[in-house]
């Protein structure tokens, strides 16, 4: 491709990117440009924006990749909101691309074509030739790429090669993809398929002995070998429901008959035991010779109790008629008591009117005395004088008799005759009453008798008899007792019978079908196992297929990376020897070499310097040059890869090429970029005053435009920029 | 195309059976070009099954 075949970079528009907070378009014209000013004030963000424009990303390693929004958003400025647009120009042909970060786009425009997203991509890749790999290596060298091959670790230093190679990429991936957890995965795969057979079989022993524990129990249990499959069961269980409905009508119990098990299940066969264990429990209860066991118990039980009652109400009655002779005897003996007692009511009347007669004559005897006294002294008016002595005296001694001897006698056998009267009529009343109590307890007797007649079922039964009856009874009773719980006893063992014969078909016979069944089902399970063992066995397979592909491509990685910085260096090496020879200018140590140096899980490289010709005189390049000399021998291996490139793009973008250089190849430095910017268009960004003037002194500015940058305050300063004719 | 893309698919091509694994170089490649190393990190922990996932 001749050089005006291949383009150069017109003009950048930069928007909310990075250092630019606003909008700054920097205009090129297709010349070689220096960016200068110093740090800070935005001279990198050109770069960025530059490679950002175009891929979208930046080199792996390098800069954030992922989420990096926050890293693309300027100071202060709005996130998502950064786009950018870079023109190329050749033969009065302009090639735009913009990325817009906001809408999510991506445009190229050629002549009047434009397309967008993948076209777009495919479009670029088509027009300029690169790829961002390529783009990295041959266009746009950035100054932490330089850096990294001072730094004191070996590791350090080789990733700066690979990245000043451009093959960062395959030792990035050789280290993220790993073999070891595909093949773990596979052993892991099918140490589970063997697992699960494992498992498989300890249950299938298990149910083997399980299954050999029911048989030996349903031989126990009086099953023969002939037993042990469902129509046998099934006719057990027929039997069985004969033996229940059979029991029932014997024993006189209304039950419908039982419905046998239709499938042999557990929960069926559960079923049919507890109802018929129901069903026995009814006939239990149920069944006449209980009931009238029941019945004829309650009739003992009932006679005893009577038998007691009446023995207890003849004894009451008996004392109630001791009580009442012994009150009889207590009375007098002549005549009847209430003859008696009237007697002596009468007498007490006559008594009583015989002493108020005597009171009232002593009342009239005394107030005759007191009438007479007054007249004792007095004269008579005729004769004047009168004697009633006499009287007097007789009057004393009457009225003496009465008050001490008849009036007191009379009141005292007054009293004799009440007394007597009253005690009379006490014993009469005890009499009474005890007589009262001996009619109540007979009643009691007698009612009693009734239902003991009723309870034997005759008629009437005279008192003589009722104790003897009784005794009858109870012992006729007694013996019909016995002989139904005989009956009782001889049901309970037929009850007992079926429950085990029942508990025996669910427990023993069943259990053997089941587990019979259960290892059936068992064995299918195991071919189940065997397929999915086939699977996981398949997905090992499929693992280990991946490993080892992976581990193919880690080797293809390391095989062609190994190439890829081998041909690049040798390419590259003819024009990186002699900047070297001019850029750091060595005393000694003339010529320089770097080598591929494959190992087991990387490529690694020698970066050794020597007196040419004298391979003997090799030294590691870390121990023998200084910073700046590695800077400067970087910049001659960049540019020897650049130029050993082929792409579309006639242009180097080469930021800070003057770090830690001396003052001397500052000079050279800067006659090597006047006579690049000859050629090609070259884009220079640096702080380097000095650098700036060699530039200057050597013409540079005459070829170039220049863009000062004075001073950021989000966005950069530019004071002067311009274009030489 | 990228040169690295290219190199190892050449290398990978001279084996047997190589489609396979050329399609899953291609797979990681464009992972890598989306997404860096976590994007391949993701695609190889799709590709990673154990006994046990997604049940």
């Amino acid at each position: 491709m001749k050089p005006d075949e291949k383009w150069r970079l017109e003009a950048i528009s930069i928007r909310s990117f990075r250092g630019v907070a606003g909008e700054q378009s920097l205009d090129f014209g297709g010349r070689s440009a220096l960016l200068y000013g110093n740090n800070g004030v935005g001279k990198s963000t050109i770069a960025l924006a530059l490679q950002w424009t175009l891929f979208g990303k930046f080199p792996s390693g390098v800069l954030p990749n992922i989420g990096f929004k926050d890293f693309l958003a300027p100071v202060g400025g709005t996130k998502g909101a950064s786009s950018g647009e870079v023109s190329f120009g050749r033969a009065g042909q302009t090639f735009s691309i913009r990325r817009d970060e906001a809408a999510g786009t991506f445009t190229v425009k050629i002549g009047s074509k434009a397309l967008e997203d993948e076209e777009a991509e495919k479009q670029r890749e088509t027009v300029l030739g690169i790829d961002m790999e390529t783009f990295v290596r041959t266009v746009l060298l950035h100054q932490s790429r330089v850096r990294g091959l001072m730094l004191d670790e070996v590791k350090d230093r080789n990733h700066a090669i690979d990245m000043l190679l451009g093959v960062e990429a395959a030792q990035d991936l050789h280290n993220v993809l790993k073999v070891k957890p595909f093949l773990d995965a596979a052993i892991e795969w099918r140490g589970s398929a063997k697992s699960a057979q494992e498992n498989h079989r300890a249950q299938g022993d298990l149910l083997k002995r399980q299954y050999e524990h029911a048989v030996s129990q349903a031989r126990d249990s009086g099953f023969q070998n002939k037993d042990l499959n469902w129509t046998a069961l099934s006719a057990h269980y027929e039997k069985l429901v004969e033996a229940v409905h059979s029991l029932a009508n014997r024993h006189e119990v209304p039950a419908a008959k039982l419905s046998a098990p239709v499938s042999p299940t557990e929960a069926h066969a559960q079923r049919f035991t507890v109802k018929v264990s129901r069903e026995l429990n009814q006939i239990r209860s149920k069944a006449q010779s209980q009931v009238r066991l029941v019945q004829e118990k309650s009739r003992v039980q009932r006679m005893q109790g009577l038998l007691g009652e009446w023995d207890q109400k003849v004894n009451d009655r008996d004392e109630a008629q001791k009580l009442v002779s012994g009150a009889e005897a207590g009375l007098p003996s002549s005549g009847s008591p209430e003859k008696l007692l009237e007697d002596a009511t009468t007498k007490i009347k006559k008594q009583e009117e015989l002493l108020a007669n005597l009171g009232l004559t002593y009342k009239l005897l005394t107030d005759a005395r007191a009438a007479l006294a007054v007249q004792r002294d007095a004269k008579c008016p005729v004769c004047g004088s009168v004697d009633v002595s006499h009287l007097d005296r007789d009057l004393e001694s009457r009225i003496g008799s009465l008050s001490s001897g008849e009036l007191v006698e009379g009141q005292k056998l007054l009293g004799t005759l009440k007394q007597y009267g009253n005690e009379l009529k006490i014993k009469l009343d005890q009499l009474a009453q005890l007589k009262q109590g001996r009619v109540l307890v007979q009643n009691q007797l007698t009612r009693l008798s009734e239902q003991i007649a009723k309870l034997l079922e005759v008629h009437v039964i005279s008192e003589s008899k009722v104790r003897q009856r009784l005794l009858e009874g109870t012992k006729n009773s007694t013996a019909v007792c016995e002989g139904l719980e005989k009956s009782v006893e001889s049901l309970a063992s037929e009850i007992e019978e079926i429950a085990t014969k029942a508990t025996n078909l669910e427990g023993s016979l069943l259990t053997v079908i089941l587990k019979r069944e259960e290892i059936s089902r068992h064995e299918k399970d195991g071919e189940k196992i065997l397929h999915e063992h086939a699977g996981s066995e398949k997905k090992a397979e499929s693992m280990e297929g991946l490993g080892s592909r992976i581990e193919r491509i880690r080797i293809a990685l390391l095989e062609a990376k190994d190439h890829l910085a081998s041909d690049r260096l040798k390419r590259a090496r003819p024009r990186s020897l002699e900047l070297y020879e001019r850029l750091v200018r060595h005393p000694k140590f003339s010529s320089f070499d770097i080598t591929t140096k494959p190992r087991a899980k990387k490529v690694d490289y020698t970066f050794e310097v020597s007196v040419e010709g004298n391979p003997s005189t090799a030294r590691e390049a870390k121990l023998v040059l200084s910073d700046g000399q590695i800077t400067a021998t970087a910049v001659g291996i960049f540019v020897g890869l650049a130029e050993s490139a082929a792409h579309g793009l006639d242009m180097l973008f080469i930021d800070d090429p003057t770090q830690n250089l001396d003052q001397g190849a500052k000079e050279a430095m800067a006659k090597l970029m006047v006579e690049i910017a000859g050629r090609k268009q070259i884009v220079i960004s640096t702080h380097d005053e000095e650098f700036v003037s060699y530039l200057r002194e050597y013409g540079f500015d005459k070829k170039a435009s220049v863009f000062h940058i004075e001073s950021w305050n989000g966005n950069p300063k530019i004071v002067s920029g311009s274009k030489s004719p | 195309m990228s040169e690295l893309l290219e190199a190892v698919e050449k290398l990978l091509q001279r084996e047997k059976d190589h489609d396979a694994t050329v399609n899953l170089w291609r797979r990681v490649w464009a992972r890598y070009e989306q997404g860096d190393t976590e994007g391949v990190q993701d695609l190889i922990d799709g590709l990673l099954i154990l006994p046990g996932d997604g049940e």
